[in-house]
């Protein structure tokens, strides 16, 4: 990825003290970091309290690939007047099983995933994440779910009786 | 299965004690514990409302009726009961409901079952049902949703008498998507012309069915107050066209298809031009003879 050295830099800080030094390109993916920019133009380094480092350093991830499939389209785009169609299509394909292997990881890390593409607006990446969660769900039990997702079970005996009575297929184990 | 934190059974400990593998993580090791314990504080029953009806909402009908998640933990069972996830009611895939399920289903029990679960169903704006869809279940929907404003019943052979009972029922219904068979049953047609006047939206269907000018006089008498309509019926004739065009006073959205563009003349564009919307399906000429019997 070839930068030019004009480019604006911004410092990110996660919330246990760790900078990041990404373009401005890069940073303005986060909406929410785009509208302090927008504000206050001569901002350099941002404190980002909500946001750990590991996980920081995930999002920023994203948001480089990202960048860097766009620019590439744009790029090819110039170049020969109008993108071919399969090429483009190709780039996509490439694009989503690039965002396909990203998703490879725990249940715990896809949960500061959205926590931290939605304090950030990152919008192309909580649609992945909150969609890789969905399908996570899909297709098993209460208990199935519990398990995959590490959740207590709060609910009193009384109220799963309740619902066991309403809703008997739910608890049933789907294969 | 419920877990007492205050007395943590070594096999009631739900949450790893050691740091979970990061395949991706960069940080270094031992980077701040400050940041460790507050990624712990993260559980997945704590998870903003927002956030888990947008997980939800991408889950689709079929698990959205029958999946598991309602019956996790009482944040998420919250957040499922949510009136946003259950203004639409789609049950036009009943056969995706019943595989969930393993097992065939009556309606009315999944029926009985989302009313309890959204407290009475109040906020169901919207209910899609599925070409199986029998009268009684027609009958059933306007009993225990009498306040619906969109219906859509695709069943092509819903007798008459059913018709009447449901209709009467309803309250302030705004729309309907039926099967093009009604525009032959005037006794319907009275009927929903006296219950439902102002009717403002319509979609007919299938779309191999022929839309002609009769058909076209006929739907504008007994549907004068129509603001958007739907037909998706490319054997559609310039004629019909014309009528509807002439004939709707107030219409604002048009969904046609054709499946040869010369059915839209110069004076339909022109009488087309007060429309808000004017979509228009081209349809290939290779399907007309599948089309046509």
């Amino acid at each position: 990825m070839a930068r030019s050295s004009t480019e604006n830099m911004i410092t990110l800080m996660s919330s246990d003290g760790e900078e990041f030094m990404v373009t401005e390109k890069v940073a303005r993916e986060c909406t929410t970091i785009r509208n302090m920019l927008e504000d206050d133009c001569v901002i350099t380094n941002i404190p980002l309290p909500n946001v750990t480092s590991d996980i920081l350093s995930m999002v920023i991830e994203y948001c480089m690939e990202h960048v860097a499939a766009a620019e590439k389209a744009a790029a090819e785009t110039a170049e020969k007047g109008s993108s071919s169609a399969p090429a483009a299509a190709k780039a996509n394909k490439d694009l989503e099983e690039w965002d396909k292997a990203f998703m490879n990881v725990d249940v715990y890390t896809l949960c500061d995933l959205i926590l931290a593409a939605n304090y950030l607006n990152v919008s192309g990446l909580l649609d992945l994440t909150i969609q890789t969660a969905a399908n996570l769900i899909k297709g098993k039990s209460p208990e199935q779910i519990r398990k995959t997702f590490h959740i207590q079970n709060d609910l009193s005996l009384e109220e799963e009786e309740k619902i066991r009575s309403q809703t008997p297929w739910a608890f049933e184990k789907s294969e | 299965m419920i877990a007492n934190s205050q007395s943590p059974h070594p096999l009631e400990i739900y949450r790893p004690i050691t740091p979970p593998l990061y395949p991706k993580a960069k940080a270094t090791i031992g980077a701040t514990v400050a940041g460790t314990s507050s990624r712990f504080a993260r559980r997945w029953e704590d998870l903003n409302n927002d956030l888990l009806i947008s997980i939800l909402l991408k889950l689709g009908p079929a698990e959205l009726i029958v999946g598991g998640f309602s019956s996790v933990c009482s944040s998420w069972r919250a957040a499922a009961r949510d009136a946003s996830l259950w203004r639409i009611l789609d049950l036009s895939d009943w056969g995706v409901v019943n595989r969930r399920i393993g097992a065939p289903i009556a309606f009315h029990r999944v029926l009985g079952r989302v009313i309890a679960f959204t407290r009475g169903g109040n906020f169901i704006e919207e209910v899609h049902l599925s070409p199986y869809s029998s009268g009684l279940d027609l009958i059933l929907i306007s009993e225990r949703l009498p306040n619906l404003l969109y219906l859509s019943l695709p069943n092509p052979n819903i007798i008459e008498n059913d018709f009447f009972m449901a209709l009467s029922n309803f309250k302030s219904l705004r729309g309907i998507s039926v099967n093009r068979n009604l525009l032959a049953s005037f006794g319907v047609l009275f009927h929903f012309n006296e219950l439902f006047p102002n009717l403002e939206q319509l979609k007919l269907f299938p779309g191999k069915a022929c839309f002609c000018n009769v058909d076209a006089i006929t739907l504008s008498h007994f549907f004068p107050n129509l603001r958007k309509l739907e037909i998706p019926m490319p054997l559609l004739s310039t004629k019909a066209l014309s009528t509807l065009l002439d004939s709707l006073k107030i219409l604002e959205y048009l969904d046609i298809s054709v499946y040869d563009e010369s059915v839209i003349t110069v004076q339909i564009t022109e009488k087309a031009s007060r429309l808000k919307a004017f979509v228009l399906h081209l349809c290939s000429e290779s399907r007309k003879s599948m089309d046509r019997p």
